[in-house]
């Protein structure tokens, strides 16, 4: 993803929009990633700058449907999402990233970003059994979540799901998921 | 184009897909073909004509000996038993959360290049259009003549995608009009209120879907659903080895695929994505090393 810290004017702003606008595209943009809108003066305040928050998403026990949703936004689109108002640094679903390069692309976004991405999760937490249920390069996903969520500035559940356990806790619920708050 | 994509990924030759788009509530008639063909023998396709074919409703199986369920049987839906149980990753053990799918005992490949091919096979007009026109548009840009039997490869099955994708809006209009026609002449009953006795009931459905073919697996005893089993598209595709070590066909795919760069295999990544997998539905199987499964040349 781009190197945040020279990232000039966002293109679709170039040509000069008035403030009440910029901060309506921005509080959109930030509802399609989930996030209240009070946060968009903070991104706001950093897109001014020049540097686009940090976010980091990962994908648990869900369908990709929270995903598909980000996917079809408009108002804004999801071009200018990605490419003016936010650097989506680690998306299993969208990178081209894949295997060892995912994992360096995941570890670098932490370290450069350390207390100031936004951790986004879409999908339920298994429990059961330490969370074997579900693994990302054997790693389960309560070790990555607690991994990444640890340097987050905010952590964001989207989703049934990952809000409260969704579809895959639906009874027996067998793998003993919980939302991941 | 990468016309030398169509040496690889072969992978299983056995082909299924069921007949889709019905015409009449009955299901007799169908716009999408079905059938089942083995060891790529397009002149020897049994075709299926509707979902209540038995030799297909009779014919699936689920076998659990690489998969993280208990013990190692091979089970009819309607008997199917899906009780987890991890042990991690054993090579010759068990590697996998999806089951494997066997027809008659073979693994199938499904997805639209078995829709494509099966529908070729008995000459289905929309298919020979539309396959048609692929094969002479890539043959035109490759400068070398491409068969039908080349579309049984890794970028076979990415064509067969855009193809059966061709082939949708020319059905669309039509079913919309069917749609439109069926409602104005009084057909607008939506729901069916379920009246189960006492026996014990089996139901299946099938589907088409995108990326192959769905079924749903039902048994209801005193009008509860005693037991569930769904086997859907990428469980037929991403399905580990059966109890006779006969590979899956992602497995099957990447034997013998050149990897030009180990440490970045992006080789297994397009014949993997060629089959368009959803893991979602299938349980995710992940091979952190792939070197068991990858004979680097």
């Amino acid at each position: 993803m781009l190197d945040q810290s020279n990232f000039p004017m966002p293109t679709s702003f170039r040509n000069g929009v008035d403030r009440r606008t910029f901060f309506k595209v921005v509080a959109q943009a930030t509802a399609a990633i989930g996030l209240t809108s009070s946060l968009a003066a903070k991104i706001v305040a950093a897109v001014e700058k020049g540097a686009r928050p940090s976010v980091i998403w990962l994908h648990f026990q869900e369908c990709t449907g929270c995903t598909e949703s980000l996917l079809r936004t408009s108002q804004p689109g999801l071009a200018e999402v990605l490419f003016d108002l936010i650097s989506l640094d680690y998306h299993e679903t969208l990178m081209a990233a894949a295997g060892h390069q995912a994992e360096q692309a995941l570890e670098s976004a932490i370290q450069k970003n350390a207390g100031k991405y936004i951790l986004v999760v879409e999908g339920a937490l298994p429990t059961k059994e330490n969370g074997i249920y579900m693994q990302i390069a054997q790693k389960t996903g309560l070790d990555i979540v607690k991994h990444v969520a640890s340097s987050a500035a905010a952590v964001v559940a989207i989703g049934s799901c990952a809000s409260w356990g969704g579809v895959p806790s639906a009874e027996p619920n067998p793998t003993g998921v919980s939302g991941v708050t | 184009m990468y016309p030398d994509w169509f040496n690889y990924g072969a992978g299983v030759t056995n082909y299924l897909a069921v007949p889709d788009l019905p015409l009449d509530s009955a299901m007799t008639e169908f716009d999408f073909p079905g059938g089942v063909v083995f060891n790529g023998k397009l002149d020897a396709v049994y075709p299926i004509k509707n979902h209540t074919d038995q030799r297909l409703v009779n014919g699936v199986t689920e076998n659990v000996s690489h998969a993280w369920y208990e013990g190692n049987k091979t089970l009819h839906p309607w008997k199917g038993e899906t009780d987890p149980h991890y042990t991690g990753f054993k090579d010759d053990g068990k590697y996998s959360w999806v089951k494997s799918p066997r027809f008659e005992g073979q693994p199938m490949q499904v997805g639209p290049l078995s829709q494509v091919l099966i529908g070729y096979a008995q000459g289905h007009k929309l298919i020979h259009k539309w396959a048609g026109e692929a094969i002479n548009r890539v043959s035109a840009i490759s400068q070398k003549q491409v068969t039908p039997a080349m579309l049984q490869s890794t970028l076979g099955r990415i064509a067969a995608r855009a193809i059966r994708a061709a082939m949708l809006p020319d059905l669309a209009n039509k079913h919309w009009d069917l749609l439109v026609k069926n409602i104005a002449s009084g057909g607008v009953r939506i729901y069916v209120k379920p009246q189960f006795g006492e026996n014990e009931l089996h139901g299946v459905g099938f589907h088409e879907a995108p990326r192959g073919t769905l079924s749903h697996w039902v048994v209801i005893k005193d009008g509860q659903i005693a037991n569930y089993q769904a086997v859907v598209p990428t469980t037929w595709n991403a399905g580990p080895r059966d109890e006779s070590g006969a590979h899956g066909p992602y497995e099957a795919s990447l034997l013998g695929n050149p990897v030009a760069d180990p440490e970045r295999p992006l080789e297994v990544l397009r014949t993997v994505h060629s089959f368009d997998p959803c893991l979602a539905c299938a349980i995710h199987t992940f091979d952190p090393d792939g070197k068991e499964i990858i004979h680097v040349s």
